[in-house]
């Protein structure tokens, strides 16, 4: 019953997300560099949900399903505040069950490169349990490493490796039916 | 030292080329160092026409690590006309001195004089390109470590190449630093190359497409097979048994276990798994030069060390004594040609340093300090290590010499890392 009430309000949620677009960084001026204080432009109007068109129905859908599960250092195991991100990705793989999945890990530079490759495996495979554990047969998510080789952020320090170290979603068939939950778009 | 003897020696130095050999007049082939920390002194002889070839001898002769070279000022390097004089150079205190003589037709002959007595040591001929550019280079390097067998009584390491990763791809150097260039293709991740015993080919692991391949490649060729069943699994770290007839594996299986295979490389076929369990981690094979042992990394026991089995994967067992608990993860072993020793890598202080495991005394000892050191390999004389190091900046590959400490770099614009050492070369591929 709770998963029947969170798909479709999810949907929503992730239109209106999608479409709409994210308010810049307020900047505060320094009055004496800068007297004129510039107006921010509004955001453009949400768009109403059925107007947003299949395409980009699927593509806020990659969009959520692509959105990266980091990991402590030298750590393989998913971290709470990371669950909610692939509780989104399970529901999305609920109710599209023709969409299949990779889940790639991924190392930073500062362990040694081929055991980046183990961890990064272990990364994948730490992700896909978690989604397994949410109802999502094992057989529709394949797991694969890079470790070390595809950073996201290729500097040397603390915030380079936090951004790479991480799983990454792709989805490798089934995109097309991404928006299959609304009639028009089937 | 017959006559015999001394032609098979040679046979080595110009067998590559058409042979057009003059034979050797005088042989004396007495090892007067026998104790490897003593470095003779050696000058290289000026040699008109032959300035490309004298520089690299030279500069080969120097980093073999056997030599207290002598470099001649330039008012020296002009080649005297007259009969020898060694005098000169037994004041600059030079026990050998290497004469080069161009014969004609790039026929050259060298002669290594001891130069206390004015005899010859030892003497042979090499047909060479004089420029020394490109693959020409690695004649002169063979001359090169021929020089150093007839001075030392084991040759040098000069004909010989690097394999590395730089950039996402397998890249090749001579062992001199020249003539870097990548050796597989665009877009595919190349990782772990390891050589073919042959020196022509390489494997190495290909992550493309969500999966990781074992290939055999043909060095400067695009002719590559891949090893059966690698297509669809992720399999890493692989190493050819010294014979060429199987190569060993890392398969990543369900719920990231990872698996020591070997197949049968001369049949591309036969894969069979070596090690069991399923929670460890098992990858990084190295062979015994006899091919019979396999020395590898395993989690079996909590955190990664290096282990040892037969190469049909039985009579496992620890290899490298640890501390549990107390010493750092231990990866990437590579076993010396010589069979003594074993070169790996661990976490120590917060980074990684190369040790050496010496097989006949159990004994551990780091050998290196300065910045993060990793993934080593020993050259064919067993006494060199190349490794890649962060002490200059980046990752560099550093080349260190047990003997003498001696380090020297191979420059890269980036992270280079991985490195493997190739057998000597013998002729052109």
């Amino acid at each position: 019953m709770t998963k029947l009430i969170a798909v479709p309000i999810l949907f929503v949620g992730l239109v209106l997300v999608g479409c709409s677009k994210k308010p810049e960084p307020e900047v505060v001026p320094t009055p004496v560099e800068q007297p004129v204080v510039a107006t921010p432009t509004p955001p453009p109007p949400p768009p109403v949900a059925n107007e947003a068109s299949c395409t980009s129905i699927i593509e806020n859908m990659v969009t959520e399903l692509s959105a990266l599960v980091h990991f402590d250092t030298d750590k393989f195991d998913i971290r709470p505040t990371d669950s909610a991100t692939l509780d989104r990705k399970a529901l999305i793989l609920q109710s599209h069950p023709a969409v299949r999945a990779r889940l790639t890990g991924h190392a930073d530079e500062r362990h040694t490169a081929e055991y980046n490759l183990v961890l990064g495996s272990k990364r994948s495979e730490s992700a896909k349990d978690y989604l397994v554990g949410k109802g999502i047969d094992r057989n529709r998510i394949e797991t694969a490493t890079l470790g070390e080789t595809a950073p996201i952020d290729p500097g040397h320090d603390e915030s380079a490796w936090w951004q790479n170290r991480r799983a990454e979603l792709t989805v490798i068939a089934g995109r097309e039916t991404l928006a299959s939950h609304l009639s028009r778009c089937r | 030292m017959n006559r015999g003897t001394l032609v098979g020696i040679l046979g080595v130095v110009v067998a590559v080329t058409t042979a057009r050999a003059q034979d050797t007049t005088r042989v004396d082939l007495r090892l007067l160092y026998d104790n490897p920390k003593v470095r003779p002194g050696l000058v290289v002889l000026p040699a008109g026409g032959l300035d490309s070839v004298r520089a690299i001898l030279e500069r080969d002769l120097d980093q073999s690590d056997r030599f207290e070279m002598i470099l001649l000022p330039p008012v020296m390097r002009l080649a005297q006309p007259g009969p020898l004089n060694l005098a000169p150079y037994r004041a600059m205190s030079a026990t050998l001195a290497l004469e080069l003589q161009l014969i004609g037709g790039g026929l050259v002959t060298a002669r290594l004089y001891d130069v206390a007595s004015g005899l010859i040591r030892m003497e042979g001929n090499a047909v060479l390109d004089l420029a020394g550019v490109g693959e020409a280079r690695m004649a002169i390097h063979r001359l090169s470590d021929e020089v150093v067998r007839w001075a030392t009584g084991s040759p040098g390491i000069a004909a010989t190449r690097l394999l590395y990763v730089f950039d996402n791809r397998v890249w090749t150097v001579d062992a001199d630093g020249y003539g870097a260039r990548p050796v597989t293709a665009v877009g595919r991740t190349a990782y772990s190359p390891t050589w073919h015993p042959d020196g022509r080919r390489f494997a190495f692991t290909e992550l493309y497409d969500g999966h990781g391949s074992v290939v055999l490649q043909t060095l400067f060729s695009s002719n590559r097979i891949l090893i059966p069943t690698t297509q669809t699994t992720t399999n890493i770290t692989p190493a050819i048994s010294p014979d060429g007839r199987s190569i060993v594996f890392s398969r990543g299986m369900d719920r990231a276990v990872y698996a020591l295979h070997q197949a049968n490389l001369a049949d591309l076929c036969c894969v069979e798994r070596l090690t069991v369990g399923r929670f460890a981690e098992n990858l990084s094979p190295t062979y015994s030069p006899d091919g019979r042992r396999i020395a590898f990394v395993s989690n079996r026991a909590g955190s990664p060390q290096i282990y040892v089995m037969s190469s049909d994967g039985t009579n496992q067992e620890l290899l490298v004594p640890f501390d549990y608990g107390v010493t750092g993860g231990s990866f990437a072993p590579d076993w010396s040609p010589d069979g003594l020793k074993l070169a790996f890598h661990r976490a120590m202080a917060g980074g990684f340093q190369v040790l050496v495991f010496d097989l006949t005394t159990d004994r551990v000892q780091q050998v290196t300090s300065e910045g993060r050191n990793e993934d080593a390999s020993w050259a064919p004389d067993s006494r060199h290590l190349v490794f890649s190091s962060s002490r200059a900046g980046g990752r560099q590959l550093h080349i260190l010499d047990l003997e003498t400490s001696r380090v020297r770099r191979i420059p890269s614009p980036g992270y280079a890392q991985l490195a493997e050492w190739s057998p000597r070369l013998g002729g052109a591929p």
